[in-house]
Protein backbone atom coordinates (compact mmCIF):
# COMPACT_ATOMS: atom_id res chain seq x y z
CA UNK A 1 0.00 0.00 0.00
CA UNK A 2 2.92 2.56 1.09
CA UNK A 3 4.60 0.95 -2.12
CA UNK A 4 1.74 1.90 -4.46
CA UNK A 5 1.29 5.79 -2.98
CA UNK A 6 4.92 6.34 -3.17
CA UNK A 7 5.09 5.42 -6.42
CA UNK A 8 1.57 7.48 -7.24
CA UNK A 9 3.66 10.17 -5.46
CA UNK A 10 6.53 9.94 -7.77
CA UNK A 11 4.31 10.04 -11.03
CA UNK A 12 2.22 13.57 -9.88
CA UNK A 13 5.64 14.98 -9.42
CA UNK A 14 6.62 14.06 -12.01
CA UNK A 15 3.66 14.72 -13.94
CA UNK A 16 3.94 18.30 -12.30
CA UNK A 17 7.03 19.73 -15.17
CA UNK A 18 6.10 17.29 -17.86
CA UNK A 19 3.22 17.17 -19.99
CA UNK A 20 4.12 13.23 -21.32
CA UNK A 21 4.23 12.23 -17.77
CA UNK A 22 1.03 14.30 -16.97
CA UNK A 23 -0.91 12.90 -20.30
CA UNK A 24 0.10 9.33 -18.99
CA UNK A 25 -1.29 9.80 -15.33
CA UNK A 26 -4.37 11.01 -16.75
CA UNK A 27 -4.69 8.08 -19.08
CA UNK A 28 -4.10 5.68 -16.07
CA UNK A 29 -6.49 7.37 -14.01
CA UNK A 30 -8.86 7.33 -16.95
CA UNK A 31 -10.97 5.12 -14.94
CA UNK A 32 -11.48 6.87 -11.66
CA UNK A 33 -12.15 10.35 -14.27
CA UNK A 34 -14.59 8.77 -15.68
CA UNK A 35 -16.01 7.22 -12.59
CA UNK A 36 -16.54 10.53 -11.14
CA UNK A 37 -18.06 12.04 -14.12
CA UNK A 38 -20.47 9.34 -13.66
CA UNK A 39 -21.44 10.01 -10.33
CA UNK A 40 -21.65 13.23 -11.15
CA UNK A 41 -23.96 13.05 -14.12
CA UNK A 42 -26.02 10.28 -13.10
CA UNK A 43 -25.66 8.67 -15.95
CA UNK A 44 -22.92 6.69 -18.18
CA UNK A 45 -20.09 9.54 -18.91
CA UNK A 46 -18.84 8.60 -22.47
CA UNK A 47 -15.86 10.00 -23.86
CA UNK A 48 -15.82 12.13 -27.28
CA UNK A 49 -19.95 12.69 -26.64
CA UNK A 50 -19.97 14.31 -22.75
CA UNK A 51 -18.18 17.58 -22.18
CA UNK A 52 -18.14 17.07 -18.61
CA UNK A 53 -15.89 14.23 -18.78
CA UNK A 54 -13.36 16.57 -20.77
CA UNK A 55 -13.98 18.70 -17.53
CA UNK A 56 -13.30 16.21 -15.12
CA UNK A 57 -9.91 15.05 -17.19
CA UNK A 58 -8.65 18.74 -17.06
CA UNK A 59 -9.70 18.71 -13.50
CA UNK A 60 -7.47 16.14 -12.88
CA UNK A 61 -4.59 17.61 -14.57
CA UNK A 62 -5.14 20.28 -12.67
CA UNK A 63 -5.13 18.36 -9.32
CA UNK A 64 -2.25 16.97 -10.46
CA UNK A 65 -0.11 20.43 -10.81
CA UNK A 66 -1.93 21.56 -7.70
CA UNK A 67 -1.37 18.86 -5.62
CA UNK A 68 1.07 18.60 -2.51
CA UNK A 69 1.65 16.21 -0.03
CA UNK A 70 -0.11 18.56 3.21
CA UNK A 71 -3.02 18.34 0.89
CA UNK A 72 -3.68 15.11 2.25
CA UNK A 73 -4.48 11.81 0.02
CA UNK A 74 -4.36 12.85 -3.76
CA UNK A 75 -7.20 10.57 -4.69
CA UNK A 76 -9.35 12.67 -2.31
CA UNK A 77 -8.36 16.01 -3.09
CA UNK A 78 -8.52 14.99 -7.12
CA UNK A 79 -12.09 13.68 -6.30
CA UNK A 80 -12.88 17.20 -4.68
CA UNK A 81 -11.37 19.59 -7.42
CA UNK A 82 -12.90 17.17 -9.84
CA UNK A 83 -16.67 17.83 -8.36
CA UNK A 84 -15.65 21.29 -7.88
CA UNK A 85 -15.07 21.96 -11.67
CA UNK A 86 -17.77 20.64 -12.34
CA UNK A 87 -20.63 21.69 -10.44
CA UNK A 88 -18.79 25.56 -11.67
CA UNK A 89 -18.50 24.21 -15.22
CA UNK A 90 -22.37 23.16 -14.83
CA UNK A 91 -23.28 26.86 -13.38
CA UNK A 92 -21.79 28.45 -16.47
CA UNK A 93 -23.48 26.44 -18.85
CA UNK A 94 -26.84 26.56 -17.20
CA UNK A 95 -26.29 30.58 -18.54
CA UNK A 96 -26.77 29.27 -22.34
CA UNK A 97 -29.68 26.81 -21.78
CA UNK A 98 -31.96 29.05 -23.32
CA UNK A 99 -30.22 27.98 -26.76
CA UNK A 100 -31.87 25.80 -29.01
CA UNK A 101 -29.14 22.91 -30.09
CA UNK A 102 -28.59 23.00 -34.05
CA UNK A 103 -29.16 19.21 -33.85
CA UNK A 104 -32.86 19.76 -32.34
CA UNK A 105 -34.91 17.02 -33.98
CA UNK A 106 -38.04 19.51 -35.08
CA UNK A 107 -41.52 18.70 -33.57
CA UNK A 108 -42.50 16.56 -37.00
CA UNK A 109 -41.00 13.12 -37.53
CA UNK A 110 -40.01 13.18 -40.85
CA UNK A 111 -38.66 16.78 -40.59
CA UNK A 112 -34.99 16.93 -41.06
CA UNK A 113 -33.36 18.07 -37.75
CA UNK A 114 -32.31 22.13 -37.69
CA UNK A 115 -28.91 22.04 -38.85
CA UNK A 116 -30.73 19.93 -41.94
CA UNK A 117 -32.24 22.65 -42.97
CA UNK A 118 -29.29 25.40 -42.59
CA UNK A 119 -28.32 26.32 -46.51
CA UNK A 120 -25.03 24.69 -46.82
CA UNK A 121 -22.29 27.49 -47.51
CA UNK A 122 -19.14 25.74 -48.32
CA UNK A 123 -17.88 23.72 -49.82
CA UNK A 124 -16.75 20.40 -47.81
CA UNK A 125 -13.84 19.53 -49.72
CA UNK A 126 -12.43 23.16 -49.54
CA UNK A 127 -12.63 23.07 -45.67
CA UNK A 128 -10.77 19.10 -45.54
CA UNK A 129 -8.46 20.89 -48.00
CA UNK A 130 -8.11 24.24 -45.60
CA UNK A 131 -7.80 21.94 -42.24
CA UNK A 132 -5.52 19.88 -43.85
CA UNK A 133 -3.34 22.52 -44.66
CA UNK A 134 -3.15 24.04 -41.23
CA UNK A 135 -2.65 20.88 -39.73
CA UNK A 136 0.85 20.34 -41.85
CA UNK A 137 1.59 24.36 -41.03
CA UNK A 138 1.21 23.77 -37.89
CA UNK A 139 2.94 20.81 -37.51
CA UNK A 140 6.17 22.37 -39.35
CA UNK A 141 5.42 25.13 -36.86
CA UNK A 142 5.77 22.54 -33.61
CA UNK A 143 8.89 20.74 -35.39
CA UNK A 144 10.69 24.10 -35.52
CA UNK A 145 9.93 25.24 -32.13
CA UNK A 146 11.49 21.62 -31.10
CA UNK A 147 14.90 22.90 -32.95
CA UNK A 148 14.90 25.91 -30.62
CA UNK A 149 14.40 24.03 -27.77
CA UNK A 150 10.94 24.67 -26.53
CA UNK A 151 7.78 23.35 -26.86
CA UNK A 152 3.96 24.32 -26.73
CA UNK A 153 2.89 23.94 -23.49
CA UNK A 154 6.16 25.33 -22.34
CA UNK A 155 4.85 28.50 -24.65
CA UNK A 156 1.42 28.68 -22.94
CA UNK A 157 2.72 28.84 -20.00
CA UNK A 158 5.26 31.34 -20.50
CA UNK A 159 2.77 33.58 -22.23
CA UNK A 160 2.41 36.87 -20.71
CA UNK A 161 -0.90 37.54 -19.14
CA UNK A 162 -0.94 41.43 -18.72
CA UNK A 163 -1.91 43.48 -21.79
CA UNK A 164 0.99 45.23 -20.75
CA UNK A 165 3.32 42.82 -20.97
CA UNK A 166 2.27 41.64 -24.15
CA UNK A 167 2.13 44.67 -25.32
CA UNK A 168 6.15 44.98 -24.73
CA UNK A 169 6.41 41.36 -26.30
CA UNK A 170 4.58 43.15 -29.41
CA UNK A 171 6.93 45.73 -29.78
CA UNK A 172 10.15 43.55 -29.43
CA UNK A 173 8.45 41.21 -32.26
CA UNK A 174 8.09 44.61 -34.43
CA UNK A 175 11.73 45.39 -33.70
CA UNK A 176 12.75 41.89 -35.02
CA UNK A 177 10.51 41.82 -38.04
CA UNK A 178 11.59 45.26 -39.39
CA UNK A 179 15.16 43.78 -39.37
CA UNK A 180 16.04 41.32 -41.89
CA UNK A 181 19.39 40.85 -40.52
CA UNK A 182 18.06 39.99 -36.80
CA UNK A 183 15.75 37.80 -38.08
CA UNK A 184 18.37 35.62 -39.95
CA UNK A 185 20.65 35.51 -36.71
CA UNK A 186 17.25 34.58 -35.16
CA UNK A 187 17.01 31.41 -37.12
CA UNK A 188 20.21 30.63 -37.67
CA UNK A 189 21.46 31.11 -33.92
CA UNK A 190 18.16 30.18 -32.09
CA UNK A 191 18.66 33.23 -29.99
CA UNK A 192 16.57 36.37 -29.32
CA UNK A 193 19.15 38.89 -29.12
CA UNK A 194 17.37 40.68 -26.09
CA UNK A 195 20.05 43.27 -25.11
CA UNK A 196 20.08 45.05 -28.59
CA UNK A 197 15.95 44.61 -28.78
CA UNK A 198 15.76 46.13 -24.81
CA UNK A 199 18.59 48.72 -26.06
CA UNK A 200 16.59 50.03 -28.98
CA UNK A 201 12.85 49.55 -27.63
CA UNK A 202 13.19 50.68 -24.00
CA UNK A 203 11.55 47.44 -23.03
CA UNK A 204 12.24 46.12 -19.68
CA UNK A 205 15.34 43.52 -20.39
CA UNK A 206 13.88 41.82 -17.36
CA UNK A 207 10.01 41.28 -19.32
CA UNK A 208 11.61 39.83 -22.36
CA UNK A 209 13.84 37.39 -20.64
CA UNK A 210 11.25 36.42 -18.21
CA UNK A 211 9.01 35.42 -22.12
CA UNK A 212 11.60 34.29 -23.87
CA UNK A 213 10.23 31.16 -25.01
CA UNK A 214 6.39 33.38 -25.98
CA UNK A 215 9.01 35.90 -28.03
CA UNK A 216 10.65 32.35 -29.98
CA UNK A 217 7.51 31.50 -30.58
CA UNK A 218 5.73 34.40 -31.73
CA UNK A 219 8.39 35.59 -33.73
CA UNK A 220 8.98 32.31 -35.56
CA UNK A 221 5.83 32.68 -36.39
CA UNK A 222 6.69 35.87 -38.38
CA UNK A 223 9.40 33.55 -40.42
CA UNK A 224 8.63 32.94 -44.07
CA UNK A 225 5.81 29.91 -44.36
CA UNK A 226 3.18 30.33 -41.40
CA UNK A 227 0.81 32.20 -43.40
CA UNK A 228 -2.19 30.65 -41.78
CA UNK A 229 -1.20 31.19 -38.26
CA UNK A 230 -0.03 34.68 -38.95
CA UNK A 231 -3.57 35.15 -40.66
CA UNK A 232 -5.16 33.97 -37.31
CA UNK A 233 -3.36 36.38 -35.08
CA UNK A 234 -5.20 39.34 -35.87
CA UNK A 235 -4.14 41.04 -32.70
CA UNK A 236 -0.77 41.31 -33.95
CA UNK A 237 -0.29 43.77 -36.63
CA UNK A 238 3.93 43.98 -36.37
CA UNK A 239 4.48 46.87 -39.02
CA UNK A 240 7.06 47.00 -41.14
CA UNK A 241 9.16 49.92 -41.89
CA UNK A 242 7.37 52.11 -45.10
CA UNK A 243 4.07 50.18 -44.52
CA UNK A 244 1.12 52.25 -44.79
CA UNK A 245 -0.86 51.62 -41.13
CA UNK B 1 -12.48 35.43 -30.55
CA UNK B 2 -11.08 32.60 -32.42
CA UNK B 3 -8.93 29.75 -30.92
CA UNK B 4 -6.64 27.79 -33.33
CA UNK B 5 -5.98 24.31 -31.45
CA UNK B 6 -1.76 23.82 -32.28
CA UNK B 7 -1.74 20.78 -30.14
CA UNK B 8 -3.52 18.18 -28.59
CA UNK B 9 -3.00 15.77 -25.12
CA UNK B 10 -4.96 13.74 -23.17
CA UNK B 11 -6.36 16.22 -20.64
CA UNK B 12 -6.09 19.72 -22.83
CA UNK B 13 -4.93 21.53 -26.05
CA UNK B 14 -2.53 24.69 -26.84
CA UNK B 15 -4.84 26.79 -28.26
CA UNK B 16 -3.57 30.45 -29.95
CA UNK B 17 -5.80 32.94 -30.18
CA UNK B 18 -6.23 36.31 -32.17
CA UNK B 19 -4.09 38.13 -29.67
CA UNK B 20 -1.51 35.61 -29.84
CA UNK B 21 -1.53 34.45 -26.56
CA UNK B 22 -1.13 30.28 -26.49
CA UNK B 23 -3.57 28.97 -23.74
CA UNK B 24 -3.97 25.65 -22.19
CA UNK B 25 -7.71 24.16 -22.60
CA UNK B 26 -10.18 21.47 -21.90
CA UNK B 27 -9.65 18.74 -24.60
CA UNK B 28 -13.22 18.66 -25.67
CA UNK B 29 -12.31 15.90 -28.47
CA UNK B 30 -10.54 18.59 -30.61
CA UNK B 31 -7.60 18.14 -33.50
CA UNK B 32 -4.93 20.35 -34.42
CA UNK B 33 -5.92 22.66 -36.87
CA UNK B 34 -9.31 23.25 -35.42
CA UNK B 35 -10.94 26.28 -34.60
CA UNK B 36 -12.98 27.45 -31.98
CA UNK B 37 -15.35 29.60 -30.54
CA UNK B 38 -16.00 28.87 -27.09
CA UNK B 39 -13.09 27.30 -24.94
CA UNK B 40 -12.93 26.25 -21.21
CA UNK B 41 -9.62 27.32 -20.14
CA UNK B 42 -7.40 25.42 -17.61
CA UNK B 43 -6.96 27.10 -14.37
CA UNK B 44 -3.62 28.83 -13.95
CA UNK B 45 -1.89 26.91 -10.92
CA UNK B 46 0.73 29.12 -10.68
CA UNK B 47 -0.96 32.49 -10.60
CA UNK B 48 -3.35 30.74 -8.31
CA UNK B 49 -0.55 29.28 -6.28
CA UNK B 50 0.62 33.33 -6.23
CA UNK B 51 -2.84 34.00 -4.93
CA UNK B 52 -2.80 31.95 -2.25
CA UNK B 53 0.35 32.93 -1.00
CA UNK B 54 -0.39 36.36 -1.24
CA UNK B 55 -3.53 36.13 0.68
CA UNK B 56 -1.75 33.62 3.58
CA UNK B 57 1.18 36.75 3.83
CA UNK B 58 -1.82 39.22 4.14
CA UNK B 59 -3.54 36.68 6.45
CA UNK B 60 -0.16 36.57 8.38
CA UNK B 61 0.56 40.15 8.35
CA UNK B 62 -2.70 40.88 9.59
CA UNK B 63 -2.01 38.63 12.47
CA UNK B 64 1.78 40.21 13.24
CA UNK B 65 -0.35 43.53 13.01
CA UNK B 66 -2.75 42.93 15.45
CA UNK B 67 -0.37 41.05 17.73
CA UNK B 68 1.98 44.05 17.67
CA UNK B 69 -1.11 46.71 18.19
CA UNK B 70 -2.20 44.32 20.86
CA UNK B 71 0.68 44.24 22.57
CA UNK B 72 1.50 47.76 22.03
CA UNK B 73 -2.23 49.07 23.52
CA UNK B 74 -1.42 46.80 26.88
CA UNK B 75 2.14 47.37 27.36
CA UNK B 76 1.83 51.24 27.03
CA UNK B 77 -1.27 51.55 28.97
CA UNK B 78 -3.82 52.73 26.29
CA UNK B 79 -6.17 49.84 27.63
CA UNK B 80 -6.92 50.29 30.87
CA UNK B 81 -8.69 47.54 31.35
CA UNK B 82 -7.83 45.64 34.51
CA UNK B 83 -4.34 47.16 33.69
CA UNK B 84 -2.25 49.85 33.73
CA UNK B 85 -4.71 53.06 34.44
CA UNK B 86 -2.48 56.15 33.72
CA UNK B 87 -4.15 57.65 36.67
CA UNK B 88 -1.67 58.73 39.18
CA UNK B 89 -2.21 59.93 42.79
CA UNK B 90 -0.75 62.52 44.68
CA UNK B 91 -0.91 63.87 48.10
CA UNK B 92 0.57 66.85 48.75
CA UNK B 93 -1.54 68.61 51.74
CA UNK B 94 -4.15 67.74 49.15
CA UNK B 95 -5.30 64.46 46.98
CA UNK B 96 -4.49 65.09 43.47
CA UNK B 97 -5.28 62.68 40.62
CA UNK B 98 -2.80 63.25 37.55
CA UNK B 99 -3.94 61.95 33.98
CA UNK B 100 -1.68 60.51 31.62
CA UNK B 101 -1.21 59.80 28.17
CA UNK B 102 0.94 56.44 27.09
CA UNK B 103 4.11 58.40 27.19
CA UNK B 104 3.18 59.77 29.89
CA UNK B 105 2.31 63.00 28.96
CA UNK B 106 0.07 64.89 31.70
CA UNK B 107 -3.34 64.89 30.13
CA UNK B 108 -5.66 65.80 32.88
CA UNK B 109 -5.02 67.46 36.42
CA UNK B 110 -7.91 67.63 38.78
CA UNK B 111 -7.75 67.96 42.88
CA UNK B 112 -9.79 66.10 44.77
CA UNK B 113 -10.16 67.71 48.14
CA UNK B 114 -10.57 71.14 49.24
CA UNK B 115 -6.26 71.69 48.87
CA UNK B 116 -5.68 69.38 46.05
CA UNK B 117 -7.65 71.80 43.98
CA UNK B 118 -6.28 74.67 45.12
CA UNK B 119 -2.42 72.93 44.52
CA UNK B 120 -4.26 71.66 41.20
CA UNK B 121 -4.29 74.56 39.37
CA UNK B 122 -1.05 74.35 37.04
CA UNK B 123 -0.39 74.60 33.45
CA UNK B 124 -0.05 71.20 32.14
CA UNK B 125 0.57 71.50 28.56
CA UNK B 126 3.94 69.44 27.25
CA UNK B 127 4.45 68.17 30.90
CA UNK B 128 5.35 64.53 31.52
CA UNK B 129 4.49 63.24 35.38
CA UNK B 130 8.15 63.70 36.95
CA UNK B 131 8.06 67.43 35.75
CA UNK B 132 4.58 67.89 36.55
CA UNK B 133 4.56 66.28 40.14
CA UNK B 134 7.83 68.82 40.92
CA UNK B 135 5.91 71.96 39.72
CA UNK B 136 2.97 70.87 42.45
CA UNK B 137 5.62 70.12 44.97
CA UNK B 138 6.23 73.46 44.51
CA UNK B 139 3.53 75.47 44.33
CA UNK B 140 1.91 72.85 47.33
CA UNK B 141 4.92 74.37 49.11
CA UNK B 142 4.63 77.85 47.92
CA UNK B 143 0.90 77.97 49.18
CA UNK B 144 2.06 76.55 52.57
CA UNK B 145 0.42 73.15 52.39
CA UNK B 146 3.51 71.61 52.65
CA UNK B 147 6.46 71.95 55.10
CA UNK B 148 9.50 70.02 56.35
CA UNK B 149 7.50 67.77 58.78
CA UNK B 150 4.85 67.24 55.90
CA UNK B 151 4.77 63.96 54.36
CA UNK B 152 4.28 63.47 51.22
CA UNK B 153 2.47 60.52 49.85
CA UNK B 154 2.52 59.18 45.87
CA UNK B 155 0.82 55.57 45.25
CA UNK B 156 3.21 53.63 42.76
CA UNK B 157 0.30 50.94 41.73
CA UNK B 158 -2.86 51.79 40.18
CA UNK B 159 -6.67 50.87 41.40
CA UNK B 160 -6.14 47.48 39.81
CA UNK B 161 -2.98 47.14 42.18
CA UNK B 162 -0.87 46.40 39.31
CA UNK B 163 2.90 47.98 39.22
CA UNK B 164 3.81 51.14 36.97
CA UNK B 165 7.56 51.73 36.71
CA UNK B 166 6.96 54.41 34.87
CA UNK B 167 5.23 56.21 37.83
CA UNK B 168 8.33 54.57 40.16
CA UNK B 169 10.94 56.55 38.24
CA UNK B 170 8.68 59.80 38.54
CA UNK B 171 8.13 58.92 42.63
CA UNK B 172 11.69 58.81 42.84
CA UNK B 173 12.98 61.69 41.53
CA UNK B 174 10.14 63.23 43.51
CA UNK B 175 11.54 62.31 46.18
CA UNK B 176 15.02 62.54 45.93
CA UNK B 177 13.95 66.45 44.32
CA UNK B 178 11.61 66.82 47.77
CA UNK B 179 14.34 65.25 50.28
CA UNK B 180 17.09 67.44 49.06
CA UNK B 181 15.22 71.08 48.43
CA UNK B 182 12.87 70.54 51.14
CA UNK B 183 13.68 67.77 53.52
CA UNK B 184 10.34 66.51 52.56
CA UNK B 185 9.75 62.86 52.86
CA UNK B 186 8.07 60.74 50.12
CA UNK B 187 6.57 57.82 50.96
CA UNK B 188 5.62 55.60 47.89
CA UNK B 189 3.17 53.22 48.70
CA UNK B 190 0.70 50.47 47.00
CA UNK B 191 -2.75 51.60 45.58
CA UNK B 192 -4.61 50.50 49.62
CA UNK B 193 -1.56 51.82 51.80
CA UNK B 194 -2.14 55.21 49.76
CA UNK B 195 -5.76 55.43 50.71
CA UNK B 196 -5.26 54.20 54.08
CA UNK B 197 -2.34 56.72 54.37
CA UNK B 198 -4.13 59.85 53.09
CA UNK B 199 -7.20 59.26 55.00
CA UNK B 200 -5.19 59.13 58.08
CA UNK B 201 -3.59 62.88 56.63
CA UNK B 202 -7.03 64.10 56.29
CA UNK B 203 -8.54 63.16 59.90
CA UNK B 204 -5.43 64.62 61.09
CA UNK B 205 -5.91 67.51 59.19
CA UNK B 206 -9.49 68.27 59.83
CA UNK B 207 -8.51 67.46 63.37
Amino acid sequence: MADKNNELMEMIYKAKNNSREADNLVRLYMGFIKSETTKFLGREAVLGQDDELSIAMIAFHEAVLDYSRFKGPFINYARLHIKHRLIDFYRKEKRHRGLISLDTETEYEDSPALVDTLEETKNELEEFKALSDTKAEIKEYSTQLEKFSVDLTEIAENTPKQKRTLNACFKALEYMVNDSRLMENFLKTRKIPITEISKNTKVDKKTLERHRKYLVAITLAYTNGYDIIRNHIKGINPKKEGENP
Amino acid sequence: MKYLVMERHESYVIVLDENGRFFKVANMDYAPGQTLTKVVPMEDIKAKRKKRMGFLALFIALIAIVGIGAWFLLFSGVISGGGDSRVYRFYMGGDIAVTCDSENKVTKIEGLDETGKAVSQVDIENKNITDISIELLEKAYSMSYLNEDSEIFVAIENEYNDDNPALERAADSLENYAEEKYDIEVEKSSWDDYLKDTSNQKYQIDD
